[in-house]
């Protein structure tokens, strides 16, 4: 497997979405590849800080009692 | 709460048992809410799409057939609402052809591995004021699916469901957008933007 191969696959691998073979030759490459273990391991923190950024948030209360009234005012019979 | 749960609670729901509706907002409210917020970056915007995601699901409760789960369904009503919106807004968007740019280019560069910079660098409101400019810079069909795959934890399967398009769509929107926001983080992180090299 080349870098451009790899690259090709990089997300696929990160969802563990592709075969064993492949796996096995991408892992085989990294081992010899510092561009491409470079390339894994960032696009790995990319999605790991857009989730740290990206905390649940608590939904409003008041909101919640919003919905629940607007529902009630427009669909009670 | 299980499936049939919430199977039981639609179909009270569909014979108009208000409360049974509201047992189900109860239970997924939290989720609707933080997608909605994650999509449009903003409280007035995620309020909105809560809003017309339940009323929408329950004006249309008598056409929800279980082919998917309830909430499968209202992440579909909340995603679609989430689109319109995203699709009216101004501002900057990354070009599909710059996403696919970004793809292309890093086949051939070099970049330094900047993934052991420590947890605590969250703090710097910098990183997440760049990571909320470009997430949300991307167009609307990349940031819906890298928001539902990375931020939400769908899976690539669940996203297709819920944004009815193709798997392979989900996955070359999903690489792309990685790529791009990487690439975006490393020019962040020092020289290991598009056309960064590593020192010699």
């Amino acid at each position: 497997m080349d870098c451009e191969e790899l690259v090709s696959l990089i997300s696929g691998y990160m969802d563990d979405d592709i075969d064993e073979l492949m796996k096995n030759m991408l892992e085989e490459h990294l081992r010899t590849c510092e561009k491409c273990t470079a390339l894994l391991h960032t696009m790995e923190k990319t999605v790991c800080f857009s989730r740290e950024t990206n905390r649940r948030r608590k939904v409003p209360e008041k909101l919640v009692r919003k919905v629940y009234y607007e529902i009630r005012i427009r669909y009670k019979k | 709460m299980g499936t049939n749960g919430e199977l039981a609670l639609v179909e009270k729901a569909k014979n108009g048992d208000i409360r049974a509706f509201e047992d189900l907002m109860k239970t997924t409210s939290g989720r609707i809410y933080n997608l909605g917020y994650r999509l449009l970056r903003n409280k007035e915007d995620a309020a909105d799409i809560m809003q017309e995601t339940y009323m929408t699901a329950y004006e249309n409760l008598p056409r929800f057939k279980g082919n998917s789960s309830f909430s499968t369904w209202l992440y579909r009503i909340a995603t679609n609402f989430a689109l319109m919106k995203m699709r009216k807004e101004k501002g900057r968007k990354v070009p599909v052809a710059r996403l696919k740019e970004s793809e292309d280019s890093v086949r051939e560069i070099e970049f330094p591995d900047w993934s052991d910079t420590p947890v605590n660098h969250l703090k710097n409101q910098e990183l997440k004021a760049i990571l909320d400019k470009e997430i949300n810079a991307l167009p609307p069909r990349y940031r819906s699916v890298f928001v539902l795959h990375d931020i939400e934890g769908f899976s690539i399967a669940k996203v297709a469901e819920i944004l009815s398009i193709s798997e392979a769509a989900v996955k070359t929107r999903s690489h792309r957008s990685r790529l791009y926001l990487r690439e975006k983080l490393s020019e962040h992180f020092g020289s290991g933007g598009k056309r960064g090299l590593i020192p010699a």
